[in-house]
């Protein structure tokens, strides 16, 4: 049976050494790369940036992680906070032109959700794939982004919108 | 508004379905690994120089006079609180560290200190945020402005920051 979040955290903090860390790593950076990937639009050298940094803030402080989340969504905090700073303003700004997000004029009908997702602003982005795609509530959103709850549910819409305008959907449908 | 064959949530759906994972690049770990590997040496490396620097003063002040160095005449004790500064220079910071207190402890003035561990375990009212307590030292000296003019010159205050409460006794 493997080790449980807890029972790897405690190993960690009790030694440091590099295979406790490792352990640890292995079980959460692919969603935290992910994460960042996508919120960085595809630039994975950004992407890989933010998750390096993510970690280092986060290995002083995981001695005073209290569990009131899951790991992986408190370790995840950490890589939105690097995402936000990589872009030099705020990952959230809000859009209000409707037409912003016109499909591409491209006759490749196999862009998929992440080439799109790619193309979206960073507004739209954000949202969209915390709450999609991560399953933060708005609640969360609102807090991890520092806006109302309301502009979250209002600019999702709008995102879902703007992804949908960039889709193929005869080819999305083939794959659901 | 979406077209009766494009239900409102087909994004939403589409979206879920979505690697939630992705491989990240092999160097991340590779760097993560090398700077834990350097934190654990500057660790190793603070808690020798400061032990080297007692033991060695504890030695000469037994040999010239008693088993523990003479207080000051009208000596108080701080102690110096060491707050922040970044985790760079291991070695180099603590080389300097332990230089320092064998100075002061040459100026006749009783040094201990300890480098505190990263774990933090919080009992009763959590405080927001504050920055990590590194280490303290405990110094003897004859007022206020010379336990902080000693505090300027600790090579902690370059770029971290340096509290001095004196040490309340009876």
């Amino acid at each position: 049976m493997p080790p449980t979040d807890s029972e790897l955290l405690e190993a960690f903090v009790g030694d440091r050494s590099e295979r406790s860390f490792l352990a640890l790593y292995d079980r959460h950076a692919g969603a935290m790369y992910a994460l960042a990937y996508r919120l960085m639009g595809g630039r994975d050298a950004d992407a890989a940036d933010a998750l390096q940094e993510a970690w280092t803030r986060a290995l002083p402080r995981l001695t005073q992680f209290r569990g009131d989340s899951a790991l992986r969504t408190w370790l995840c905090g950490f890589v939105v906070n690097c995402c936000r700073e990589r872009f030099r303003g705020p990952l959230f700004e809000p859009i209000l032109d409707l037409d912003v997000g016109e499909r591409p004029h491209s006759t490749d009908h196999t862009i998929d959700i992440d080439r799109a997702l790619a193309t979206l602003p960073p507004g739209y982005r954000a949202i969209v794939v915390l709450h999609d795609v991560e399953g933060y509530t708005h609640r969360e959103i609102a807090t991890l982004l520092g806006i109302d709850e309301g502009t979250s549910k209002s600019q999702l819409s709008r995102g879902r919108g703007a992804l949908r305008r960039r889709l193929d959907w005869r080819a999305l449908k083939v794959r659901l | 508004m979406p077209a009766p064959h494009e239900p409102e949530d087909d994004v939403a759906v589409a979206l879920r379905r979505v690697p939630r994972e992705m491989t990240p690049p092999l160097h991340v770990a590779s760097a993560l690994s090398r700077s834990l590997a350097r934190r654990r040496a500057a660790a190793t490396v603070w808690r020798i120089a400061v032990a080297a620097s007692m033991v060695m003063a504890a030695f000469t002040a037994g040999r010239l006079t008693a088993p523990r160095p003479a207080p000051l005449a009208s000596g108080q004790k701080f102690a110096f609180l060491l707050y922040g500064g970044g985790s760079a220079g291991g070695d180099d910071r603590a080389a300097a560290y332990g230089a320092w207190a064998v100075d002061a402890r040459r100026g006749g003035r009783a040094v201990s200190g300890e480098r505190l561990a990263d774990a933090a375990f919080v009992a009763g009212v959590e405080l927001s945020d504050p920055a990590p307590l590194r280490g303290f030292f405990i110094v003897q000296a004859t007022s206020s402005a010379e336990a902080l003019e000693l505090a300027r010159r600790h090579p902690h205050a370059r770029d971290g920051t340096v509290i001095v409460r004196p040490i309340d006794t009876p």
